[in-house]
Parts: C-alpha cells; structure tokens; sequence
C-alpha cells in the first residue's frame, strides 16, 4: 500500500497571555471617613484603572486575527 | 575398404542393436537435460521480473513516503516558526502594557501632588478639598 497525503486544514488559535486577559481591579474607596480631595484621589486612580483595561483590550485587538485573515493551517 | 566391410560384417547382429539403443538413449538423455535446463532458464528469468517489479514498487513507494515526511517536515516549520511569530508578539504585548502601566502610575503620582500644590495656592481649592463628604454619601459609593 502506497502512503497518501492528505491534507487537512483546521483553525489554528495561538493562546493570548494570560495577563492580557486577567481583569483589572476596581480601585476602591479608602476607609473611614473622606474628603473631597479623597474623592479626586479615587476619580483618578478609577481613570488609571480604565486606561489600563483598555490598553489591555488594544493590545488583545491587535494579537487576535484580523477579521477575513486565514486563521487555517495545513495538518 | 574391403578389409574393413569384411570386419562389419563379422560384428554379431546383437552388438549392433545394442549400440542403437545406446545412442538412442543418449540422444533422449541429452534432449531430457536440455529441455529441463531451458525452463529452469525460463523460470529463473520469470522470477528475476518479479523481484525487478518488487522493486520497483518498494522504491516507489519508498519515494512517495520520503514525499510525506518532507511536507510533514515543512508543515510542522511552517507551524513552529508561525507560533514563534506569535509568541514573541505576544511578548512584545505584555512588555508593552507593563511598561504602559507604569507610566500610568507616574501619571497617578504627578496628578495627585499637582492637586497638592494647587490646594496649596488656592485657598478655595484646600477648602473645597478638605470638606468632608456626608458619611451617607461615603457609604453609597462603597457600596
């Protein structure tokens, strides 16, 4: 019996770093009794927060295969 | 000649019959060796083109297994450097975000003490920024 090639093509997916994926922490409010200036503080650090999140987003954008990108290979 | 037709003729009758059936014998002795030697030839031929097609089969197929394992081999490259590709960029990505986060944190840092000097110059913003928010108030942005 002669060997036969036969070539099959499935998704390929590569797995993206977990610390792309893993969430980001709510920034809470400290204990106690607070200030306005305590308010600004958190209204910051809220921001600094979601920029993170989202350049956690960006970066999975770009790693994920384009949209109509052939994500086949031959096995 | 006349001497030896006379020698002839005293052979007995018996020694010539017998010498018929020597050479009769031989003849069909040597015919027997020569057709058995003819188709062990053929024979012999015959299996030569068998193993010559046996041959040529196993190398074919010998080939066309070479075949398979040289794209099994350029697949799996073309796998392994396509996943390298992927790695390193996703390397890139997280060296990229760290680096993102701390200067996002510096950023933190710098606000905080710029609102620092801003209260210290202006006596309404330290006002505004050392009023105490309503315990009530407090409590619903904890929750």
């Amino acid at each position: 019996m002669k060997p036969e090639t036969v070539e099959v093509r499935v998704p390929v997916y590569v797995r993206l770093p977990a610390e792309l994926t893993e969430p980001v922490a709510v920034p809470g409010l400290k204990a106690g009794p607070i200030t306005n200036a305590d308010l600004a503080d958190w209204a910051d650090a809220l921001r600094e927060a979601l920029q993170h999140a989202n350049g956690k987003l960006a970066r999975v954008r770009v790693l994920q295969p384009q949209e109509g990108a052939d994500v086949t290979g031959s096995r | 000649m006349t001497v030896l037709l006379a020698l002839l003729r005293r052979v007995p009758a018996e020694v010539w019959v017998g010498l018929l059936l020597l050479g009769a014998v031989a003849v069909w002795t040597w015919r027997w060796y020569d057709a058995g030697h003819d188709a062990g030839r053929a024979e012999a031929a015959d299996r030569i083109a068998q193993l010559e097609a046996q041959v040529a089969e196993l190398t074919a197929a010998n080939a066309a297994s070479q075949a398979v394992i040289d794209k099994l081999k350029e697949t799996n490259r073309e796998l392994a450097e396509g996943r390298a590709a992927d790695q390193q960029a996703a390397a890139e990505a997280v060296a990229d975000l760290r680096s993102e986060r701390d200067a996002l944190r510096v950023e933190l840092d710098r606000r905080r003490i710029d609102r620092g000097v801003l209260y210290d110059r202006d006596p309404t913003a330290a006002a505004w920024a050392s009023a105490r928010v309503p315990d009530a108030v407090a409590r619903s942005l904890r929750e």
